[in-house]
């Protein structure tokens, strides 16, 4: 068992669970999807979907079509 | 401007030295009166939850900070969850006020007791050790892929078993526990990226130490990594949903 900042690692472990609790039905989805054309890997798309916020929040102003979060496809390669 | 709130104490226990100096954005914290609860809230320019992943993680930080002031002096807190901010400080105090009875109910259930978090790790394979075989065939890449899985599975398998392992040995000392399977599966959360499990319980301040020490002797599988973490605010278990926040109301 180690502490969390006892080796620098446990920090940003404890900070992802904290965001996933903290953070209104916070369930924060990372990944990635590799975007091939002809078979052939082309770009690889960080994906970072705040889901459950963005769906709360278009709950709370029922305007599905609110700009909170824009198509994954057009977010930034890290 | 915006008001963020971030936990609410109740009045009869708020004490006005506990209030930290600043908050989100180094805005300072206030303390405002709601009911029979105190709620402490800072300004903000932010209309609502911005979208960058970077900029969320702070703001959870921040706001775990503050909540933090409060767990450390051992008074009765009840965490908000991080979500779009009050259009001002009327609508909050307006909407604690009108929720007494769950605030209260809240309260009852953290009175004397903490959240405790145990995040499990599992170090995957970095994915630089396991590259696609240069020309593989059809056949090459299914087998290999095959057996990506079979280790996710094993990993995954491991993970599950800390976690009844933990939550079999920590038996009688937590009132309440709330899993959460695959937290993250992003690089930054580990050293060399990883499957995660979290499992947090709801424990009286006086059985902290005895729960770390449970911890701490759990024979877990091998390769699974246990970080502790709390005393934290009983976010998994009394938390505080803000409504009718959205600034276009």
């Amino acid at each position: 068992m180690t502490a969390p900042d006892e080796d620098g690692a446990g920090e940003p472990l404890v900070l992802s669970d904290l965001v996933n609790r903290v953070l209104d039905k916070g369930a924060v989805v990372t990944g990635h999807v590799m975007i091939s054309v002809a078979d052939v890997d082309l770009i690889m798309l960080d994906l970072r979907l705040l889901l459950s916020s963005v769906e709360t929040a278009l709950d709370r102003t029922g305007d599905a079509h609110a700009p909170l979060l824009s198509d994954p496809r057009d977010q930034p390669s890290p | 401007m915006p008001t963020h709130l971030y936990c609410l104490i109740p009045a009869t226990s708020h004490r006005p030295e506990l209030v930290p100096s600043a908050g989100l954005d180094d805005a300072p914290v206030r303390a405002l009166a709601a009911g029979a609860f105190v709620a402490w809230v800072s300004a903000t320019e932010l209309g609502t939850i911005p979208r960058d992943a970077g900029a969320i993680r702070s703001i959870v930080r921040a706001h775990d900070r503050v909540i933090g002031g409060a767990i450390r002096a051992a008074i009765t807190v009840v965490p908000a969850l991080v979500t779009t901010p009050y259009p001002d400080d009327a609508r909050c105090a307006e909407d604690a006020a009108s929720r007494a009875p769950e605030l209260e109910r809240l309260a009852a259930r953290v009175r004397d007791r903490v959240e405790m978090a145990i995040l499990l790790a599992a170090p995957a394979r970095p994915p630089e050790t396991r590259p696609e075989t240069p020309g593989a065939g059809p056949g090459r890449r299914y087998l290999e892929a095959a057996r990506a899985g079979a280790s996710t599975e094993e990993v995954d398998r491991a993970l599950d078993a800390a976690v009844d392992t933990l939550s079999a040995a920590l038996r009688g000392v937590t009132e309440g526990e709330s899993r959460r399977r695959g937290v993250d599966h992003d690089s930054s959360a580990t050293r060399h990226g990883g499957v995660i499990h979290a499992i947090s319980h709801l424990v009286r301040r006086d059985t902290i130490r005895d729960y770390r020490h449970r911890v701490e002797i759990a024979a877990l599988p091998v390769g699974i990594r246990a970080v502790v973490d709390g005393p934290r605010a009983a976010y998994s278990f009394a938390v505080f949903t803000p409504s009718g926040t959205n600034l276009a109301n």
